[in-house]
């Protein structure tokens, strides 16, 4: 009996130090899973940081974000990954999508209308989303 | 004098002023887009070697502007994108000890303390020396930083490492995990400016 109790009790902390282990060790994902907190266009999104950046830091640092809109930009960051900007209604900046997993990103073009899933981090210029994949 | 000569005369000083203004500032604005460099895409990283465990985390959008006319240099960062490799530590350092949601960014506003012996006209590599404030979880210090500049072909590139200690910012480290972080966390910049056009 004592035997039975000694081998459970054991087998449980080596299960849970195995899954403490798995949670710890877990690698940060290149691309944000699961279904998007907020579906938005870019102009709408852009234009919520504009007029009240810390109301639009409350509503969407931190979650993911999935964004319409029509590129402006495309930039392969030195062996970084690549970066697209999303177009606004302001002429000089807009929604920045960083990808570190270039995926299907690596085909898109300027003008292309693009549905882009990501991490909002914030707004610096441009409003910026990392960890970037193409849904569209 | 007929009240049309007036008109004429007026109008006429009117022309030439407009068109002072107009060359004042197209010729200000050439002269600003000529010394302003840029990026959107700096990188930041910052290290943290201990016996127990070491830490690197990347941001590849970092926002800075290099005014080679005047030596000024800022710098702007979100926090949240700063990448870890694993993402428990992404979670604890946003969460716990930076406080993201409550701090979203990192910023830096200097200048060039040796201007005089970085050369942006001229392709080269030049030791630079920079101080200014650094703002970090809300807390901003004084603080100076070696670095080099090196022009080639019309871009800027920006190297430097400094170290910040996390208790300089008002960071608290619970004791459990004090050991797995370094004192003094190494930082390094890697820009490349571009010139800035709109």
């Amino acid at each position: 009996m004592k035997k039975k109790v000694l081998l459970s009790v054991s087998l449980i902390v080596i299960l849970m130090t195995a899954a403490a282990m798995y949670m710890y060790n877990k690698p940060s994902s290149q691309t944000m899973s699961g279904r998007p907190d907020y579906v938005v266009n870019a102009e709408t999104f852009f234009q919520e940081f504009e007029q009240n950046e810390a109301a639009a830091n409350k509503k969407y640092l931190n979650k993911t974000v999935l964004i319409s809109g029509i590129v402006t930009e495309v930039q392969g960051v030195d062996s970084v990954g690549i970066n697209i900007t999303l177009e606004t209604l302001n002429p000089l900046f807009g929604v920045s999508c960083e990808f570190t997993d270039p995926g299907k990103a690596d085909k898109i073009k300027i003008g292309d209308e693009v549905s882009i899933k990501g991490l909002c981090t914030g707004m610096l210029l441009d409003v910026v989303l990392v960890k970037c994949s193409v849904e569209k | 004098m007929s009240k049309n000569n007036v008109n004429k005369n007026y109008y006429r000083a009117m022309k030439k002023s407009i068109a002072t203004v107009f060359i004042t500032i197209f010729a200000f604005g050439v002269s600003i887009a000529q010394e302003m460099y840029f990026t959107k895409n700096g990188h930041v990283d910052f290290f943290s070697s201990t016996p127990m465990e070491d830490i690197k985390a990347d941001n590849n959008k970092v926002t800075s502007v290099l005014n080679t006319t005047t030596g000024d240099i800022e710098f702007s960062m979100l926090i949240m994108a700063f990448q870890f490799e694993k993402s428990l530590m992404q979670e604890h350092f946003n969460e716990n000890y930076m406080e993201s949601s409550t701090y979203p960014k990192s910023s830096f506003k200097g200048k060039i303390t040796n201007f005089d012996a970085v050369n942006f006209k001229a392709d080269g590599t030049y030791p630079a020396e920079v101080a200014g404030k650094l703002t970090i979880h809300g807390v901003t210090k004084d603080i100076a930083a070696k670095g080099t500049f090196t022009v080639k072909g019309g871009k800027i590139n920006a190297v430097s490492s400094f170290t910040v200690k996390p208790e300089d910012y008002n960071i608290s480290i619970p004791n459990l995990v004090r050991d797995k972080i370094a004192k003094e966390i190494k930082v390094n910049i890697d820009n490349t400016y571009e010139p800035y056009v709109k």
